[in-house]
């Protein structure tokens, strides 16, 4: 079910409804009732894939009892319960990674191997398959990992309560496109009665506002003028294809923060509280700060169980900058079954790793207004230039299409096809208010809390405004870009 | 699991959920204003209207079908080059496709001569419908529908929406709006002439647009539009019928077959000529303008329009058959 559709608009004060005024006598019976909305909320798409998310919650939850059982109910173990901990916690990461590389990755390998022989000579047979991508699998999938991991770790207590972690694994405002939660943070949530609170409530609602902007408003119109150049690149100037790039960086932070926004702000409403994903990225001064900024927590998974446990940066300049390449590689990967992901991966590694070396980690601290106006706009440009490798459909194409940038019409004025002129044009003027907005707003968790805004009817003619926008101009309901990863 | 809400809280959730749904209304009353008073696109299907309802200004000649016959057939040249000088309406317009140009049948005075209705033989094999953007031009500039209308087009149920529903889906007449008048201001061709001009509302300035013209074929010669080609029940019958129709009121009912891009490759040169010959098999006694093979690839502004050049050969082509 998409966020952006009829069915969600009835399916949400259903739920919603029925949340609190129905199941609300027992946790258990709330969380039971978390489970089967979620499902529902999948399965709208393809009922048959749920079979993945119940395999994925119940392995995990089963390698957290194991290692509690081997443990005894204490936490001092020998080596011996040690290492057969390793073997569940293991197991449990080889079958989930499993999933997820057979879905997603198997005709890539297999391509891959195929390619890099013929290159030597050698011809072989492709035994690729017809396999469906199942919706958000990556983000489930790494949301369940996370608890194993915690637990074998001894960050978290391990959970008997079946219901609970299932609620966990499938909460539906985030199953598909995330934030990816910790059990750290979620988990225990499940534990405990939720409350409703009204600036909860209120907040909640006014992130869900401002997410549908930035998707119907921002991306979607965005798109249009995005899939015309990236689908015509060869015909067009260097400075319309400047513009398709451009928009297609306010397209993809539209789409995927704008999907967050909502999420968050619909967890909300149900007295769960879902971390930050992202934190106006664009007015980042430098790369470091951009990673700081966007889809926050991928990130900070990649560095909690991959960059740590290989040393970090602790283990000598070498080591760090090869973790540093290894992350950034997994988040290309992560993306997509395809070499543009992982060469995009591979880009901002090469941008991340000079400024570490220089130890530039922070320029926040930039006064005044040119220079941090500046190293913002140089950023963007860096983060841009990334984005037409992620959107390009093969390596070749995102090659040509950079170089098509690097030509004398690039001082001529940008110019689409047809009407889709004036569909950049109106674009143009709400990335402008989105700009603005988030700016004034930049140090709050989203653009549109208004939580100090104490004239009313300011703030109902704020509301009016955006939903009036949505309304007139929002473009027809699309698929968010990030439910293929 | 308690709500904590004080009675304040409580009054302004509810306030707040009233006043979500009274603007949601607003916006949904205020939409057909904005539709009637902007420009857009559709602005034909109120000047379709209006002129066949004036009785004081009739042509004799009035040519009906969609974006291909606007820019394809060429009315000021009809009037000028035809015997008698006839008057020439070219009541085209943006998608209309032949169930749309039937629901003006009954509207064409009786002082018409001859109806010259553009067709696109491949359209035939699809079910009969109306484009959404259609039906709301024509229930916001009140087109209504009478029996013998309904006897002639299956299309009652599709145009009988709530009217709620309608103006939800003109919720973008503020973007074409303003797209209109960005367009006057930055595109070589006049949407203006587009949208008014009764001989030939072609707007193209440019033999053609290289661009639009290379996507548009890349995109046709991904389907075989005449694959298995066949004429569907519903279609022979709403033709022959309106045949019928016409012959009763002394109207002459020509079919004007518009031209294919022979750069589209996908469909083979036996697929298209049996698709041709099916038509005109099954229509043989209607009068029929056959537009089929007459233009060449230089004739096209893009994928499917003609351009001056090809207009001036369509035109020829109507003359020389009259």
């Amino acid at each position: 079910m998409l966020f952006n559709s009829v069915e969600f608009s009835i399916y949400l004060p259903v739920v919603f409804l029925l949340y609190w005024f129905v199941f609300n006598r027992k946790v258990k019976l709330q969380n039971l009732f978390i489970v089967v909305v979620s499902y529902l909320f999948y399965g709208w798409w393809d009922w048959h894939f749920l079979i993945l998310i119940v395999i994925t919650s119940f392995c995990s939850w089963l390698s957290g009892v194991c290692i509690d059982k081997l443990r005894n109910g204490t936490s001092a173990d020998t080596p011996e319960i040690r290492k057969k901990c390793k073997w569940v916690v293991g197991g449990n990461v080889a079958l989930n990674l499993g999933i997820l590389i057979f879905f997603k990755y198997f005709n890539f390998f297999v391509e891959s191997f195929i390619t890099s022989f013929s290159l030597l000579g050698i011809n072989l047979e492709s035994p690729l398959l017809y396999i469906i991508l199942p919706v958000g699998i990556s983000f489930y999938t790494f949301q369940a990992l996370s608890y194993t991991i915690d637990v074998y770790r001894k960050k978290l207590e391990p959970t008997y309560d079946v219901v609970a972690f299932f609620a966990f694994v499938s909460f539906f405002p985030q199953l598909v496109a995330g934030p990816i939660e910790r059990a750290t943070n979620l988990l225990v949530q499940f534990y405990k009665p939720r409350n409703f609170t009204y600036p909860d409530a209120v907040n909640g609602m006014r992130q869900i506002l401002w997410g549908f902007f930035k998707k119907i408003v921002i991306a979607d119109n965005c798109a249009i003028v995005v899939n015309d150049v990236f689908g015509n690149y060869s015909n067009y100037s260097a400075s319309t294809l400047l513009l398709g790039a451009i928009f297609f960086s306010f397209q993809i932070y539209g789409d995927f923060s704008g999907y967050s926004d909502i999420a968050i702000g619909t967890a909300k409403l149900f007295g769960i509280t879902l971390k930050q994903n992202f934190n106006y990225p664009y007015f980042s001064r430098n790369i470091i700060d951009f990673w700081r900024r966007w889809h926050i927590s991928l990130n900070t998974w990649f560095v909690d169980y991959v960059y740590i446990p290989l040393g970090g940066s602790w283990e000598g300049m070498y080591k760090h900058i090869r973790n540093i390449f290894i992350i950034f590689f997994l988040s290309g990967l992560w993306h997509g079954a395809n070499w543009t992901f992982i060469t995009w991966g591979i880009y901002h590694a090469l941008l991340f790793i000079p400024l570490l070396l220089l130890s530039r980690r922070n320029n926040n601290k930039q006064t005044g207004f040119a220079k941090p106006v500046i190293s913002m706009f140089i950023t963007f440009l860096f983060v841009t230039v990334g984005w037409i490798i992620f959107r390009a459909d093969t390596l070749s194409m995102a090659w040509n299409y950079i170089s098509g940038l690097f030509s004398d019409s690039l001082f001529t004025i940008p110019k689409v096809s047809g009407s889709n002129n004036v569909t950049a044009i109106i674009s143009l003027f709400f990335i402008f208010i989105l700009l603005t907005v988030e700016w004034i707003n930049r140090n709050k968790p989203f653009g549109l809390d208004l939580c100090n805004m104490p004239n009313l009817f300011v703030r109902y003619s704020f509301y009016s405004l955006i939903i009036a926008s949505i309304y007139f101009f929002g473009a027809d309901a699309s698929n968010f870009i990030y439910f293929q990863f | 699991m308690i709500m904590n809400l004080s009675v304040q809280q409580i009054r302004y959730i509810i306030s707040f959920i009233l006043f979500l749904l009274a603007f949601m209304v607003l916006l949904n009353i205020v939409t057909p204003v904005l539709f009637k008073a902007l420009p857009n696109d559709y602005m034909r299907t109120k000047l379709i209207i209006q002129t066949l309802k004036d009785t004081s200004e009739v042509a004799e000649v009035i040519i009906l079908g969609n974006s291909r016959g606007m820019n394809g057939v060429n009315g000021y040249m009809l009037e000028k080059e035809l015997s008698d000088h006839p008057k020439v309406y070219n009541l085209t317009s943006t998608g209309q496709q032949l169930s749309e140009s039937a629901l003006y049948y009954t509207m064409i005075p009786t002082e018409v001569k001859t109806v010259i209705q553009c067709i696109d033989i491949d359209l035939l094999s699809k079910p009969i419908d109306i484009k959404t953007s259609n039906s709301v031009a024509l229930h916001m500039y009140r087109y209504e529908m009478d029996n013998k209308t309904e006897e002639i087009v299956p299309l009652k149920k599709t145009l009988d929406k709530p009217f709620f529903i309608y103006n939800y889906e003109a919720r973008n007449c503020l973007f074409a709006g303003l797209s209109y008048f960005l367009r006057k201001m930055l595109d070589d061709d006049d949407p203006d002439v587009f949208a008014l001009d009764l001989r030939y509302p072609s707007s193209h300035k440019s033999l053609r647009n290289d661009i639009i013209y290379k996507q548009e074929i890349e995109e046709k010669n991904k389907n075989n539009m005449f694959a298995l080609y066949t004429i569907l029940p519903e279609w022979k019958k709403l033709i022959d019928t309106s045949y019928i129709y016409f012959k009763q009121r002394n109207i002459r009912y020509c079919l004007l077959i518009m031209p294919y891009n022979p750069d589209i490759i996908s469909s083979t040169n036996e697929e298209k000529e049996y698709a041709l010959s099916l038509f005109k098999k099954q229509f043989n006694d209607i009068f029929l303008i056959d537009c089929f093979n007459l233009l060449r690839p230089e004739d096209f502004y893009d994928a499917i329009h003609p351009n001056n050049s090809g207009a001036e050969k369509i035109t020829d082509m109507v003359i020389k058959s009259f």
